[in-house]
């Protein structure tokens, strides 16, 4: 009975798909694109002209304008008070790369260590569960209380926002090891050292990275935020500065040069990711 | 004669919801040097318990297991286990996992003499062309040949093999236990393999054991098997000797399982 219903719908003329004019879905997704930003940028325009807006709201020219010039000429620096993006990017980005350092250095070692060990995972559970819901910025305070220094705060605080997602896939990551593995290694008498380092690690590899990815994003949010409050440099700074001046278009331009940044530390990862990943 | 492995009245059970159930009670069995045994049972007897504990992998309650009449402190390199799911490790190439068993086993760390050592065992398991592959680029007989070759190169006093033609398709399945027969018939060594396959059993071992269903089981039989060596598989299909041996087996086995449905439904 099926049967009959699958040949009669082979042959059937009207269910023939008209081949010529099907776009692909990447042709599709593009065109979508296109008219969606179109619109959000028509929508903005008409917006900022309508006068509803506040008058700090630029038009999506004037934003344009000021993005090009701040890419032309990124590294400029008159004065404390005035320097190019890219100055401020730097400094957010070492500033990124050093705590996001820290906290990999301690949550990598620190969740192999507990995911082998059940008592150690017992005995430290309970800092996990209660800091790790613990908003980045609450730990400001605590970071100046510390070390009287804005520098070291904002690095404390990028270290302890990051660790939790590091600490937490590197856990999950040595337990869902398969234990055939380890056998493996137990069988051939493998030391405890290369054990570690040659079954261990590769084989939470994936997860761990998967852990390190979200630890830069959500450092990479937090700098941001920190910055704003310590001041001195760096691209949150920068974005307190230039509300300051009442430069909104400024401020736009610093939003989408955050996003791109963020966007290929997310991609790097990515590529290490697919680098570490092994097939069964 | 000290036999090569020795495993002397093992019990393993295991507790689950309270309930505490003897998986294997009281096995012994030796295997001599340049011996192969196969230990033969229904499914989930526990027979691959009895080869963990060998192994060292699993620890009995009471008993022991020596090798060369020593007794072992769990796992070591001593015994080369081949592992019914291949067990490779997925990041390294095949070359990077033999190098990874004889660093550990043997303490080499000449790259020379470990590249010798490892094109050789190739040559032998006819993996040259696969050496710089990464396990999942390899079929399920590929694979375990690498699993062989692997448990080869450590020169362990024992082979011990947990059905390892048991995830394999029936035609490769033959192809590699005719090689294995072969290439043991050629370089004698003590084994100890567990499997459910009465063929292979009789094919490749000297003595087959037949573990009793469990909870409890114990080992209900031992069987000498009489084929002269070299031993050729169309050969032996031909014997009626071969027939007959293979009918007690599996009329041993099928007892085995009636035994336990009479006593489930009286």
């Amino acid at each position: 009975m099926s049967e009959a219903i699958v040949t009669g719908s082979i042959g059937d003329p009207e269910r023939e798909p008209k081949r010529a004019r099907v776009l692909d879905d990447t042709t599709k997704a593009a065109i979508a694109f296109a008219i969606s930003l179109v619109v959000i940028v028509g929508a903005w325009q008409l917006y900022a002209m309508s006068g509803y807006a506040s008058k700090l709201l630029p038009a999506p020219g004037a934003v344009a304008v000021n993005f090009f010039e701040a890419v032309r000429d990124p590294f400029y620096s008159h004065g404390d008070n005035d320097k190019g993006i890219g100055i401020h990017l730097l400094a957010s980005l070492g500033r990124v790369a050093a705590g996001f350092a820290i906290a990999t250095l301690i949550a990598v070692p620190l969740g192999i260590f507990i995911g082998l060990s059940p008592v150690a995972s017992k005995a430290f559970d309970p800092y996990i569960q209660l800091l790790r819901p613990v908003s980045p910025l609450a730990w400001l305070p605590i970071g100046l209380a510390l070390s009287k220094s804005s520098a070291i705060t904002a690095l404390f605080v990028i270290a302890i926002s990051s660790l939790w997602p590091i600490l937490l896939n590197t856990i999950y990551g040595v337990r869902a090891i398969n234990p055939v593995y380890l056998n493996v290694a137990r069988t051939l008498g493998t030391s405890r050292w290369n054990t570690l380092r040659h079954i261990v690690l590769p084989a939470a590899a994936p997860n761990i990275v998967a852990g390190l990815r979200i630890g830069i994003g959500i450092a990479w949010l937090v700098i941001i935020a920190a910055e704003m409050l310590i001041g001195g440099t760096g691209i949150g700074y920068f974005v307190w500065n230039e509300w300051n001046n009442l430069s909104v278009a400024s401020i736009i331009t610093a939003i989408i040069v955050i996003g791109a940044v963020g966007l290929v530390l997310d991609r790097l990862f990515g590529v290490l990711h697919d680098r570490v990943r092994f097939g069964e | 004669m000290t036999p090569r492995l020795s495993i002397g009245s093992v019990v393993k059970s295991y507790t689950a919801k309270k309930t505490r159930t003897t998986v294997v009670d009281r096995i012994s069995l030796d295997v001599a040097p340049n011996e192969f045994v196969a230990l033969i049972g229904p499914s989930g007897c526990g027979k691959s318990t009895v080869l963990n504990i060998a192994a060292g992998l699993v620890t009995a309650e009471s008993g022991s297991v020596r090798v060369d009449g020593i007794e072992i402190a769990g796992p070591g390199p001593d015994r080369g286990v081949v592992f019914q799911n291949y067990a490779l490790l997925p990041w390294m190439t095949v070359r990077e996992n033999l190098a990874f068993a004889l660093r550990s086993a043997r303490e080499l760390h000449d790259k020379v003499e470990i590249d010798r050592l490892i094109d050789a065992m190739l040559a032998t398991v006819h993996l040259t062309h696969a050496a710089e592959r990464m396990p999942s680029a390899l079929s399920g007989g590929m694979k375990q040949r690498v699993g062989f070759a692997r448990a080869l190169l450590i020169e362990p006093k024992i082979v011990l093999l947990d059905e390892p033609f048991g995830a394999l398709d029936a035609l490769t399945r033959a192809h590699l236990q005719d090689e294995v027969l072969a290439l043991w018939e050629r370089r004698p060594m003590a084994a100890l393999m567990v499997t459910h396959d009465i063929d292979e059993a009789l094919l490749l071992a000297d003595r087959v054991a037949i573990m009793s269903r469990g909870p409890s089981a114990v080992i209900s039989r031992i069987i000498d098997v009489p084929f002269a060596r070299p031993r050729r598989r169309a050969d032996l299909m031909e014997r009626p000797e071969f027939n007959h041996l293979r009918t007690e087996l599996l009329a041993q086995l099928t007892h085995e399982t009636e035994i336990i449905e009479n006593a489930l439904a009286s």
